[in-house]
C-alpha cells in the first residue's frame, strides 16, 4: 500500500514539473510566431516606458545637467514640500480637477449623445456626411486649433463681431477668466466628439435588433426604445470609455491650454502640467518640476483605481 | 512565408533601434572627458588646416532665418572659412525655442563644442554653476586670457568693461560678447516716440512730463486716433523700458533696482503704486490700447504704427527709417519723433532707461566635450580682429561697402537698396555675417543711424540717466542664484498677474497693500538680501 502511494506521489510530482515546463516549450512551439511578435512590443515599453520612469528618482535630487543624475545631490522630499506649500498649489490642483471635471462631464456624453442622435437618423447619406464632418477637426493640430480659436475669440474675431451685433462690449475673451473654461471646454468638444462618436456607433451596430422588435411588440416609443434597449446595450464599452478615461484624466490637453492661456487668466486657466512645462523647460527648473509631474501622476493613479473601484461595484448592483 | 519575413524584417528593425540607443548612451559617458589643447598653428597662419571643424551650437536671427536653414549655408561662411581656415559646423536651434532647445541639449548631456547663449540668465546658477558643474571647459577663463589677444586688448583697455567681464569668481562672464566701441557705450536705443502727424493735430508741444502726456494722449483720443498709446508687452510691462515708470523712480516690471548702492525691488516701492494708478486710470480712459497684454511687436505694433492706428509707443531707433519706408510705400504718412522720458515734474532726471550694457551676458562658451578648445577660441577671437570686424560688419571692400575720403567707411548699394529687393535691416543678417556680431562698430552705428530724426532720437533720450540700473555682470553666488530663481518665480508670475489686473480694473485698488504684503510674505526681502550682497560683491572687485 505504502509503497504504492509512495509511486502515485512521486508520479504526481513528475507529472506537475513537467506539465509547466512542457506546457510552456509546447506552446511556444506552437505558437512561435506569435511569441516572437510580442518581442518587440515589449521591448517598445521596456525602452520607452519602462526606461525613462528611472528618471523619476531626479524628483528626490538637486539635478544638475552638468552632474548628470547619479552626480546631483539628494535632497529628499523637499521639491514636493516646497510645491506643496506653494502660493500656486491649490490653484493648480483646483484648476486641474475643474478642467478635467467639465471636460469629462460635458465631453464625454457629448460623443454618446451624437452616436444615439445618429442611430435614429434613417438617411444613409445624411448619417454619413455628418459622421465625416464630425470626426474631421481631430485630426488638426493643437497648434493649428489653438490659433483658430484665438483667432475667433480675439478682439476683432468672428464671436466678437456676432457679439457687437447684438450690442455687447467688443473684447478679447481670452482676457476674461470666466470665459476660459468654456473656451477650452467648447473647442475640445468641437475637436472630438466625432471621432468618439466612432467607437459607440460600432457598438450600436452590435444589439440585436430582435430586442427592438421585442420592444415594439410591448409598445415601446422611441424614447422608451432608447432607454431599455439602446443604453443598456452599449453601456459596458461607456463604463470601460469612463474608466480609461479618467485615467488619463490629469494630462488631457495640456499642450492646448499652453497655447491658450496669458497672464490674466492664469487664475482659472494654469494647470499642474503647464506649470510643470514652465518651471521645467522654461527655467531649467528639471528637479521640482519631476517632483511636480510625480505628483500629477500619484492623483491620477489614485483617481484610475477609484474609478475602477465604483464602477465595479455600481455595475455589480446593475445599475444599467 | 511573407509573415515570416515581416517578423524577421521587424525584429532586425527593433535590434538596430535598441542599437542605435545603446551607441548614443556610451556617446555621451566619454561626454565629461575634458579637451586636451593641442598645437594647431598652421604654416601659413591660418587656425585650421581647412578642414578643422568643431560644433558650434547657437541661435539663428529670425531675419537670416528667412533665406536659410542655418548659418552653414551663409554666403560669408567659406569667406570666414577661408580666411581662418576652420569650418565650424553651426547647430541652429529653431527660431523661439532657443531656451527649451538649450536646456534639453544640457540635459541630455550631449554637449556640441560651442554654445553661444547667456548661461547667465539660462543656467540656474550663472556662469560660475556652469563651470563647477563641468558644463564649460574648467580652465576656458585661462585658455582664452593666454590664446585671445584680440578679445583680451579690448576688455582691458577700459577698466569698467574689465569689471563686466569677470564673474566674482574669476570667471569670463562670456567670450564673444558684444562688446561697445567707446563711443557708444550707455547709448539709448529704445525710447518714447510718437507720430508727428498727429502730434501737429493737436496743436499741442512735444510732452514732458506725465501731465503733459495725459494732455496729449486725451487729445488723440478726441481727434479719432483709434489707439493713443501701445506697446509690445509680450514680455509685461518690461517692453515700456521703464518709460512713465521711470518718472516714479521705479522700473516698469518685476525687476531689481539700485539707488546709491542701496537694492530695491519696484513693485513693492512707494513710487509704483503711484504709477500703477496712473496707468489704470488712463486704460479706463481708454487712453492705452484694450488689449496691450497680448500685443506682439512685429505681428501688432508695428503695423499698427505703419498703418495710423497708433499713435504713440516706445519703440527701437530704427524704427524711424525702417518703418517710416514701409509706410511711404504704401503712400501713407508716418513721420516718427523721438520724445524724451517723461517726468514728473518739469526739470526732474529720470534715472532708468534702455541703455547699451558695456558687455553683453550673452557669449561663446566652450563646453567640456570639446576637443580641440584652442581652434574655437582663436576662431573667436579672428571675429574680433581688425579683418574679422570687416567681415562681419562691412563684408568686402567694393562689393559690400567702400571707403570714403575722410577715411569712414559707406555701404554700396548691394547692401543700401539691394537690387534683389532686400530690404536693409534683412541684408544686415543675410548678406553680411551679423549674426556673429562681437564688438559693436561705432563707424557702422553712425552709419546705419544718420537720419536727423535719429540723432534727435538719441539725445531725447538720453535727457534721462541709467544711474538707478543694476550692473549686468553682478553674479550670485550658486546658493543664493537658486534661491533667487525660486521665490522669483513665484514672485514673477504673481506681480505679473496682479499688475495687469490692477491695469485692466480687475482687481480693486484697495487691494494694493495685500498685494504688497503678499509679495513680501513670498520672500522678497530674502532675494533683496541675496543682490544687495551681490551688488557689494560686485563693487568691491
Amino acid at each position: 500500500m505504502a509503497e504504492l502511494s509512495k509511486t502515485v506521489k512521486l508520479e504526481k510530482t513528475k507529472h506537475k514539473k513537467t506539465t509547466i515546463r512542457a506546457k510552456i516549450a509546447e506552446d511556444f512551439k506552437k505558437h512561435r510566431t506569435i511569441y516572437i511578435m510580442v518581442i518587440p512590443v515589449l521591448l517598445y515599453y521596456l525602452i520607452f516606458h519602462y526606461g525613462p520612469m528611472f528618471g523619476i528618482v531626479i524628483a528626490f535630487k538637486d539635478y544638475r545637467p552638468g552632474r548628470g543624475i547619479w552626480g546631483s545631490d539628494w535632497v529628499g522630499m523637499k521639491h514636493f514640500i516646497d510645491f506643496l506649500t506653494s502660493q500656486y498649489f491649490w490653484r493648480l490642483v483646483k484648476n486641474t480637477l475643474f478642467i478635467n471635471f467639465y471636460n469629462l462631464l460635458i465631453g464625454f456624453p457629448a460623443p454618446i449623445i451624437l452616436a444615439l442622435l445618429l442611430n435614429e437618423v434613417r438617411s444613409r447619406k445624411f448619417k454619413r456626411t455628418v459622421q465625416t464632418v464630425t470626426y474631421m477637426p481631430h485630426f488638426i493640430s493643437a497648434v493649428v486649433v489653438a490659433g483658430i480659436i484665438v483667432d475667433l475669440v480675439g478682439t476683432d474675431g468672428l464671436i466678437n463681431d456676432l457679439l457687437a451685433f447684438i450690442g455687447f462690449q467688443r473684447k478679447n475673451l481670452l482676457a476674461v477668466s470666466a470665459l476660459f473654461r468654456p473656451i477650452f471646454v467648447g473647442s475640445n468638444i468641437w475637436q472630438n466628439i466625432g471621432w468618439g462618436t466612432i467607437i459607440y456607433l460600432a457598438a450600436l451596430s452590435g444589439i440585436n435588433p430582435n430586442l427592438y422588435e421585442a420592444a415594439d411588440i410591448d409598445g415601446a416609443g422611441r424614447f422608451k426604445k432608447i432607454w431599455h434597449v439602446t443604453l443598456p446595450g452599449i453601456a459596458p464599452t461607456i463604463t470601460i470609455l469612463l474608466i480609461m478615461r479618467i485615467g488619463r484624466m490629469m494630462h488631457l490637453g495640456w499642450e492646448k491650454i499652453i497655447l491658450l492661456y496669458n497672464p490674466i487668466i492664469y487664475d482659472t486657466a494654469d494647470v499642474i502640467s503647464t506649470f510643470v512645462y514652465r518651471r521645467g523647460l522654461e527655467e531649467a527648473d528639471f528637479s521640482y518640476s519631476t517632483a511636480v509631474g510625480l505628483f500629477n501622476a500619484i492623483i491620477n493613479f489614485s483617481l484610475l483605481i477609484m474609478a475602477n473601484k465604483v464602477s465595479k461595484k455600481l455595475s455589480e448592483t446593475s445599475l444599467w | 512565408m511573407n509573415m515570416k519575413r515581416t517578423i524577421v524584417l521587424f525584429l532586425v528593425m527593433v535590434l538596430g533601434l535598441s542599437l542605435v540607443a545603446c551607441q548614443g548612451k556610451k556617446v555621451s559617458e566619454s561626454g565629461s572627458l575634458q579637451g586636451t589643447p593641442s598645437s594647431n598653428v598652421q604654416p601659413d597662419g591660418r587656425i585650421g588646416d581647412g578642414n578643422t571643424t568643431f560644433k558650434f551650437w547657437r541661435s539663428i536671427n529670425a531675419r537670416t532665418a528667412k533665406v536659410m536653414d542655418s548659418h552653414n549655408d551663409h554666403p560669408y561662411y567659406d569667406i570666414l572659412a577661408e580666411a581662418t581656415g576652420v569650418r565650424p559646423k553651426f547647430i541652429n536651434p529653431p527660431i523661439g525655442q532657443e531656451e527649451q532647445q538649450l536646456n534639453l541639449v544640457l540635459s541630455s548631456a550631449k554637449l556640441p563644442d560651442a554654445i553661444h547663449i547667456s548661461l547667465q540668465k539660462h543656467y540656474r546658477g550663472g556662469v560660475d554653476a556652469a563651470v563647477d558643474d563641468g558644463i564649460i571647459l574648467k580652465n576656458m577663463t585661462e585658455l582664452i586670457k593666454a590664446n585671445a589677444p584680440n578679445y583680451m586688448a579690448i576688455i582691458n583697455a577700459d577698466e569698467s568693461v574689465r569689471k563686466d567681464s569677470y564673474t566674482d569668481d574669476g570667471n569670463l562672464i562670456s567670450f564673444g560678447a558684444i562688446i561697445p566701441d567707446p563711443e557708444m557705450r550707455g547709448l539709448s536705443f529704445f525710447g518714447p516716440m510718437v507720430n508727428e502727424k498727429y502730434l501737429k493735430e493737436t496743436g499741442l508741444d512735444a510732452p514732458v512730463t506725465i501731465a503733459d502726456w495725459e494732455e496729449l494722449l486725451t487729445a488723440f483720443k478726441e481727434n479719432g486716433v483709434k489707439i493713443p498709446l501701445s506697446w509690445s508687452a509680450k514680455n509685461g510691462l518690461e517692453g515700456l523700458w521703464d518709460a512713465f515708470s521711470g518718472a516714479y523712480g521705479v522700473p516698469s516690471g518685476s525687476t531689481f533696482f539700485q539707488v546709491d548702492g542701496v537694492v530695491k525691488y519696484g513693485p513693492i516701492e512707494e513710487g509704483y503704486k503711484d504709477y500703477i494708478m496712473l496707468m489704470r486710470d488712463w486704460y479706463s480712459k481708454g487712453l492705452i490700447d484694450p488689449d496691450y497684454v497680448s500685443r506682439d511687436l512685429n505681428k501688432h505694433i508695428k503695423p499698427m504704427l505703419v498703418s495710423g492706428e497708433l499713435a504713440t509707443t516706445i519703440g527701437h531707433l530704427s524704427y524711424f527709417n525702417s518703418l517710416v519706408k514701409v509706410a511711404e510705400v504704401d503712400n501713407k504718412e508716418l513721420i516718427l519723433k523721438a520724445l524724451p522720458y517723461p517726468v514728473l515734474n518739469e526739470g526732474d532726471r529720470v534715472h532708468l532707461r534702455h541703455y547699451v550694457p558695456n558687455v553683453k551676458d550673452e557669449g561663446t562658451f566652450i563646453t567640456s566635450s570639446a576637443n580641440d578648445p584652442l581652434t574655437i577660441i582663436k576662431y573667436v577671437d579672428f571675429l574680433y580682429s581688425e579683418q574679422g570686424r570687416e567681415l562681419i560688419y562691412w563684408g568686402q571692400e567694393g562689393i559690400t561697402f567702400n571707403y570714403k575720403e575722410d577715411g569712414s567707411r559707406a555701404f554700396t548699394d548691394y547692401i543700401n537698396n539691394n537690387p534683389d529687393g532686400v530690404s536693409r535691416p534683412d541684408a544686415n543678417r543675410q548678406l553680411l555675417f551679423r549674426d556673429l556680431n562681437t564688438y559693436w562698430d561705432w563707424g557702422d552705428q553712425q552709419y546705419m543711424y544718420s537720419l536727423p530724426t535719429q540723432q534727435d532720437g538719441w539725445e531725447q533720450w538720453m535727457k534721462a540717466d541709467f544711474a538707478y540700473a543694476l550692473p549686468t555682470s553682478m553674479t550670485p553666488t550658486l546658493e543664493e542664484g537658486e534661491k533667487t530663481a525660486n521665490i522669483m518665480s513665484e514672485v514673477d508670475t504673481y506681480v505679473e498677474e496682479m499688475v495687469t489686473k490692477f491695469i485692466m480694473g480687475i482687481e480693486p485698488i484697495e487691494n494694493y497693500d495685500k498685494f504688497v504684503a503678499n509679495i513680501k510674505k513670498l520672500g522678497i526681502v530674502e532675494v533683496i538680501g541675496y543682490q544687495q550682497s551681490a551688488l557689494n560683491r560686485y563693487n568691491k572687485r
